[in-house]
């Protein structure tokens, strides 16, 4: 499979405080066509970022270093009319889909007019699809709803709009940023079904966005985990999962809850996460809070290093191979 | 907003958008409707003609079947009163629509473009707040001679500036929130993006903002045409008719003259409470 897209040492830096201070460190990444990948790591670790990147929704002012290319070409050049095409190949499903609406235009005309604008569909045709589309996402009376302002529907609801509304354009990636977080759990195992039956359907690629690691192995093929803005694991979503490679992707299988083991109290990860501008230079970022922290750590900045198929950043990785717990099986 | 006092909408509905610009919002509302009903019709309603001398020889006397006398030419006031409302709303009206248009063009481009645009607009906007309006008609009518459209032009550049810095502040909010990069990340427009999605929710601070300029501008034009340089005599003006019976003030018969102030005023005032109403309640949708 050809790679659809390809990221190679994604630096991007915000000013902060009057200096620019980097959010991303050095991002490599590969996603082929429809491949989902997923993208997990606490608040500040930079995965919406990388994201935003990729769809070149930077904050004003930010300054971007490295290549990301799609389907061959870069993006992070790109500018007016091509920077729109490219724009309708990737669609964008957010966390919060009642703010990324706007609160006074009908759901059908959100969801109409950006096809029409381009061109690709008439008003008609546009409708018939965007009523076809709300009710692949199980939403009843599609017809009706289109009539419908944003603050008449709720949240769960809401996000399917935005997920029907993300597929209007066929595009060939899907970059979801936490698209269940917003909403309740029952809600959230519903949206997410729709979301990775739709993507499996029409063969779209997808970065999926969380900071919950077993969804993302549960949903993705492949599944980077992300700190201080860097990527510090990825493998496959099965290998992350059952035989985690790095401390961190380690500590967060650990800190999750279980229902099936009575625990006095949940596992957490001491410390507080750190954000990539206070990440040391010579040092790895993890050392800090990281239970197996040795001398090495502290003295140069792990690389990340191709390990069983994947790569992981960690310069303890021989010792501790076989040593770090997942999920059991 | 247009359709807010048309026909079409339910008296009900109606009472509702009065009610959230509260019973001073609405009484001006009002004054404004029936000033803006005889801009429109007053010259075909006077009962005698307004630029008729019938009375040259009765200045300032009241006489049977003229409402308010004869004013210091001997004209009927009434109807030059009547007369007087069209000429004095159409240049405000003209002046709002203009600065209107250049300001909100103004301000979204600035807010969308950002950076180095963003403060030379600023400054330009900071520099142009500078120059009084009504100085600047003054040196226009020394440029291209006395008349309303010489006022009417400059005063419409002296007013964008007020617009465009309030449109800014708003369009800049607006730009900021999430759906707008939703639609960004659609790929559409800039274009599209401003004309159809910006515009209309900065249009409540726009609608306000012209409101009260409308007031300003009148009594920046009705200046202008008092001390001569607007619109020109014997045109009935609320402006011209204050400026034709000043004599009446020291004689004793001052109504011509208080009579256009007073409608000039209670335009003006009706302009300013609506304006600031409309303010305050797009202030608190947001």
């Amino acid at each position: 499979m050809s790679a659809l897209l390809e990221i190679d040492d994604l630096v991007v830096r915000l000013p902060v405080g009057g200096a620019l201070r980097p959010v991303l460190r050095g991002i490599d990444l590969r996603l082929d066509a429809g491949e989902a990948l997923g993208l997990v790591g606490e608040s500040g670790s930079g995965k919406s970022m990388t994201a935003r990147a990729i769809d070149r929704l930077l904050p004003r002012g930010a300054e971007t270093s490295g290549s990301i290319r799609f389907d061959g070409d870069e993006v992070t050049t790109l500018r007016g009319a091509d920077l729109r095409r490219f724009r309708r190949e990737v669609s964008m499903v957010f966390q919060d889909p009642r703010s990324h609406i706007n609160p006074v235009r009908r759901i059908g005309d959100f969801m109409t007019e950006a096809v029409i604008a381009h061109g690709t569909m008439s008003r008609r045709e546009a409708t018939a699809l965007a009523i076809e589309l709300l009710g692949a996402v199980r939403i009843t009376n599609p017809t009706e709803r289109l009539h419908r302002f944003p603050h008449e529907l709720s949240g769960g609801m809401l996000q399917r709009v935005m997920i029907a509304s993300a597929l209007m354009g066929s595009p060939r990636l899907l970059l979801a940023d936490e698209p269940t977080t917003a909403l309740d759990v029952t809600t959230q195992a519903e949206v997410m079904a729709i979301l990775d039956e739709l993507r499996r359907e029409r063969g779209l690629a997808m970065i999926f966005i969380t900071h919950d690691l077993e969804l993302a192995a549960a949903v993705c093929d492949r599944t980077a985990v992300m700190y201080a803005g860097q990527i510090v694991e990825i493998n496959t979503s099965r290998h992350i999962e059952h035989d985690p490679l790095h401390p961190y992707t380690s500590a967060l299988l650990r800190s999750r809850p279980r229902i099936d083991v009575t625990m006095t109290r949940l596992e957490a990860i001491p410390g507080q996460p750190l954000s990539s501008f206070e990440a040391p230079d010579g040092a790895c970022a993890f050392a800090g809070r990281c239970p197996h922290a040795a001398d090495a750590c502290v003295t140069a900045a792990p690389p990340l290093v191709d390990v069983d198929g994947g790569a992981t950043r960690c310069s303890r990785v021989d010792e501790l191979r076989g040593t770090l717990h997942g999920v059991d099986t | 907003m247009t359709a807010s006092l048309g026909a079409v909408v339910a008296p009900r509905r109606l009472a509702r958008r009065l009610s959230t610009i509260g019973p001073l919002g609405t009484v001006s509302a009002i004054v404004i409707g029936i000033a803006a009903l005889i801009a429109v019709i007053g010259p075909w309603i006077t009962p005698h003609d307004p630029n008729s001398t019938d009375g040259i020889t009765l200045q300032f006397q009241s006489a049977p079947g003229h409402l308010f006398g004869y004013d210091a030419n001997g004209r009927d006031v009434f109807s030059r009163l009547l007369a007087g409302a069209r000429t004095s709303m159409l240049g405000p009206l003209i002046v709002v629509a203009a600065s209107i248009t250049l300001g909100v063009a103004i301000a979204i481009a600035a807010a969308w473009r950002g950076g180095r645009f963003d403060t030379i607009v600023s400054s330009a906007l900071d520099i142009a707040f500078a120059f009084p309006g009504i100085l600047l008609a003054i040196l226009a009518a020394a440029v291209f001679g006395a008349g309303l459209f010489a006022a009417v032009v400059v005063l419409s550049l002296a007013y964008t500036p007020y617009i465009a810095r309030v449109v800014r502040g708003s369009a800049l909010q607006e730009r900021s929130k999430p759906y707008i990069a939703a639609l960004e990340v659609q790929g559409m427009s800039a274009w599209r993006i401003c004309a159809r999605h910006l515009l209309p929710n900065v249009s409540g601070i726009v609608v306000a903002q012209g409101t009260t300029l409308f007031g300003y501008a009148m009594v920046d034009l009705a200046a202008i045409s008092f001390i001569g340089l607007g619109v020109q005599p014997p045109s009935a003006d609320w402006g011209v008719m204050i400026f034709e019976n000043r004599q009446g003030l020291a004689i004793g018969k001052p109504w011509p003259a208080v009579l256009a102030g007073l409608c000039l005023v209670g335009v003006v005032i009706a302009f300013n409470i609506l304006g600031e109403r409309l303010a305050r309640r797009d202030a608190g949708i947001r």
